[in-house]
């Protein structure tokens, strides 16, 4: 009798779309099943229900589902019989018995038809016994479960399966076969023909390499790995970037590094935070503040935000900074950019302070960092005022490459890089929070600042040598 | 919308509160047509500490109970004040919710100014007459302005700059700075400002959902700012825990976390058809004047500039804490769409 059972189609009921579980109560009736079951078959498990493959149509998800729903009702008649048939047809199955077979969940119309093979044969069926007259089956069926067991893959197994029920039914109803299978075939159409169906392909592309979450700052962790082959490509072979004084950095807490600005497009803040990257594998990320003109341009300053810039304004450098991140600041601000290629690696005016007021206030340590390469990345001959407001941007650089290649003129020179860092700035060490408040003691420690930064930029010019490209 | 109130819930209610309390507090609620003001009447039904809810709009909306007395008031007719003030006082009211705010930039912006600005001028005249114990007023985050100087969280200290050329904007910085005369006269009334992200859920309809219903979703191209949604759940329960808790001043109310606006596109499985700045503010102005797009050509600086706030201080002050993201937001509202998109497709076919 359980060689029966297990031979024969099972239909379950209201499994539309459930996915191919096996619903919880049928569990207890393969226990029971399990109990009567003869010595021949060991290896039957009473618990492989959880083993289930889904069923074809629920992998369609959603939208397969609402065309179905539809057709439930015609098809239900047509799968009770199908599932009378089956207490006959033993002798053309038996032979599959032995043979270890993936489990078959075939969904189609709404109804699910289980095919057990092997030692899960038996586990979640239902044992009620065959109705003892059955009318003959239509020929299919002994080739559809001879088919179904000799497939090779559980996908194959399913749509041969879905094949043969499809005929079956047709034979069975002609008439409500071939108007399931038109509206079978008009609902495919219709789901191949929404925009939908495109919209989600094209979404589920346009994703790749960005993740569906950002930082607080807009920094995307998927996107920030998608480049990396590309900042380690500028960082070792481009710029050949050499760094000395990582270990100055904070193991944990917040700092404030203070680095000189160089170079049109904030490629300083990209090699810094590389440099840092890298240092004890990856333990200290970098923040670093980019100025309006470049945070705000088309396309860059989107891809910045991504890569982990943020906008520079005192309100985002303090929030990072009680964040407890390091971050970087190039108080320098545009006036940097603008430097001419013969002020090179002169310092200018460091902002209002509004670093060392942060840095006083909130008590975080100030590490002074020279950048050298950057400056000469794009040599600035000369400065275009006119249309720059139109533009958008402070000026017009006019480089030995910029007007005259057009947008290849925006590719930084290889020059050689030397980023130094130097230690915290003793200045500042023991200073109360209210000397924030005097602006003449900020403005005297800033321009000590200044100056550490100035000697270390003198120091890593000496020591990068005469070439400044080779 | 039912089922947004009782999922914002309040603790402890029992049967015994189908009947009206004798005494309770005696909240008015203007703007309850609202897709705020419907979720808060249906909400403060069901609150056995609110004896009495008083409607002042031109409708009943349809999540009015027994515990509702609905008067027919339209804030923008000449000398309603002296009426609000005579309701007010007849039913004793203690609390007035100030909801009546149009939710989307319009067309008809001379009414929309006699809606918000005159309107709550003639709220609040006749809030002066009365001893008023709590004022709530709904805001919006974008009094801020979405502007090149934004940080990337705004506090509520930042100035109210706006965006330069929008009435729909203007009206509320309009009404903030009534609001706040009005606090600043009244310091026995606590006036609590929600300042509100844009709003995103299943149910509620604004600019927004509409923007985002696109099939081609119109954004900037090469600009892809921060952005912050609301959850529609989290907006009537932060209503709800404004009432309940005295937290004066303007609070923003905003979800949490933020996310560019082409991952809000594509999450919510539309395409974006990045425009040109200098195309797209031409064809704005024009699409404006043609009503064939939800918001007109100052809102492109929403587009291209953050305006996110923080929320800490809702947290701090009023213990508002969202329970979806901006994420769950958008993906909520994704499930929607997606529904109102099939539910289209069975229609046609």
């Amino acid at each position: 009798m359980d060689e029966r059972t297990s031979r024969r189609i099972s239909v379950r009921a209201p499994a539309m779309a459930s996915g191919g579980e096996v619903p919880p109560e049928a569990s207890g009736d393969g226990v029971a099943a399990e109990a009567a079951l003869p010595r021949a078959r060991p290896s039957a498990r009473p618990a492989a229900r959880a083993s289930v493959p889904p069923a074809s149509g629920a992998a369609s998800g959603q939208d397969g589902g609402l065309t179905e729903k539809k057709q439930l009702g015609k098809k239900k008649a047509t799968k009770k019989k199908a599932s009378k048939k089956k207490a006959t047809k033993k002798k053309a199955s038996k032979k599959k018995a032995t043979k270890k077979k993936p489990r078959v969940v075939v969904e189609a119309a709404g109804q699910v038809l289980e095919l057990p093979q092997g030692r899960e044969a038996n586990a979640g069926r239902r044992s009620e016994p065959p109705p003892p007259s059955s009318p003959p089956p239509p020929p299919e069926l002994s080739t559809l479960l001879e088919d179904v067991s000799g497939a090779e893959s559980d996908g194959e197994a399913r749509r041969r399966a879905a094949e043969a029920i499809g005929r079956i039914a047709a034979r069975l109803y002609p008439d409500a076969a071939s108007r399931d299978q038109a509206d079978d075939r008009l609902s495919g159409a219709r789901q191949l023909l929404s925009t939908e169906y495109y919209v989600r392909r094209w979404t589920r592309i346009a994703m790749r390499g960005r993740s569906e979450r950002v930082d607080d700052f807009g920094l995307d962790r998927a996107y920030e790995a998608r480049i990396k082959p590309l900042l380690d490509f500028l960082y070792d072979h481009y710029f050949r970037v050499e760094v000395d004084g990582l270990e100055h950095l904070p193991e944990q807490g917040a700092a404030l590094l203070v680095c000189n600005r160089g170079g049109a497009l904030p490629w300083d803040g990209v090699m810094l935070k590389t440099a840092i990257g890298r240092h004890r594998g990856g333990a200290r990320e970098l923040r670093w503040l980019v100025e309006d003109f470049a945070f705000h341009a088309p396309f860059l300053g989107a891809t910045l935000n991504r890569a982990g810039a943020v906008r520079a304004c005192p309100e985002n450098a303090e929030r990072l900074l009680a964040r407890g991140e390091l971050l970087a600041v190039f108080p320098e601000g545009v006036k940097g950019v603008e430097k001419l290629y013969s002020e090179r690696y002169q310092l200018q005016r460091f902002g209002r302070g509004g670093h060392v007021k942060l840095a006083l206030r909130l008590g975080v340590p100030m590490l002074p960092v020279a950048i050298v390469g950057a400056e000469e990345s794009y040599p600035l001959l000369y400065r275009v005022r006119a249309f720059s407001r139109a533009l958008g941007v402070p000026f017009i650089p006019v480089t030995p490459t910029f007007p005259w290649l057009g947008p290849l003129g925006a590719l930084p020179l290889p020059s050689r890089w030397r980023i130094r860092i130097g230690p915290p700035v003793q200045d500042l060490d023991g200073l109360p929070a209210e000397t924030a408040n005097h602006s003449l003691r900020v403005n005297e420690l800033n321009e000590r600042v200044r100056n550490q930064v100035q000697q270390l930029l003198e120091g890593a010019l000496r020591d990068r040598g005469p070439g400044a490209y080779v | 919308m039912m089922g947004v109130g009782s999922s914002v819930g309040t603790a402890g209610r029992g049967l015994e509160t189908r009947r009206a309390p004798r005494e309770g507090r005696s909240v008015a609620v203007t703007g309850a047509n609202t897709f705020l003001g419907r979720n808060l009447v249906g909400l403060l039904e069901e609150d056995p500490t609110v004896a009495r809810i008083v409607v002042l709009d031109v409708k009943n909306p349809a999540s009015a109970g027994a515990k509702t007395c609905f008067y027919d008031t339209d804030l923008t007719a000449p000398g309603v004040d002296s009426t609000i003030a005579e309701i007010l006082h007849a039913e004793a009211v203690d609390t007035v919710v100030h909801l009546a705010f149009v939710a989307s930039p319009t067309q008809a912006v001379a009414w929309a100014h006699e809606l918000e600005s005159a309107g709550t001028m003639h709220l609040l005249a006749a809030c002066r007459k009365h001893a008023l114990r709590k004022l709530v007023v709904r805001s919006n985050v974008l009094v801020y302005g979405a502007h090149p100087s934004n940080p990337n969280f705004l506090t509520e200290e930042h100035p109210l700059l706006g965006l330069p050329g929008s009435h729909f904007v203007e009206d509320k910085v309009d009404v903030e700075q009534q609001v706040r005369s009005f606090s600043e006269e009244r310091p026995d009334c606590c006036v609590t400002v929600l300042r509100m992200g844009a709003i995103l859920g299943p149910t509620v309809h604004n600019y927004v959902v509409r923007w985002l219903s696109h099939r081609f979703v119109p954004r900037l191209m090469g600009h892809d700012p921060l952005t912050q949604f609301l959850h529609e759940v989290d907006a009537v329960a932060a209503l709800k825990l404004a009432l309940e808790r005295d937290a004066r001043g303007a609070l923003n109310i905003v979800g949490d976390g933020v996310l560019p606006i082409s991952t809000v596109i594509k999450l919510v499985g539309r395409l974006s058809l990045p425009i040109p700045a200098p195309i797209f503010r031409r064809f704005a102005s024009l699409l404006w004047v043609a009503q064939l797009s939800e918001a007109p050509p100052s809102f492109l600086a929403a587009l291209r500039y953050l305006c996110v706030a923080d929320g800490s201080r809702a947290y701090q002050r009023l213990g508002f804490k969202p329970v979806y993201s901006s994420r769950d937001a958008v993906l909520d509202f994704e499930g929607a769409l997606r529904l109102r998109d099939a539910r289209l497709l069975q229609e046609v076919g």
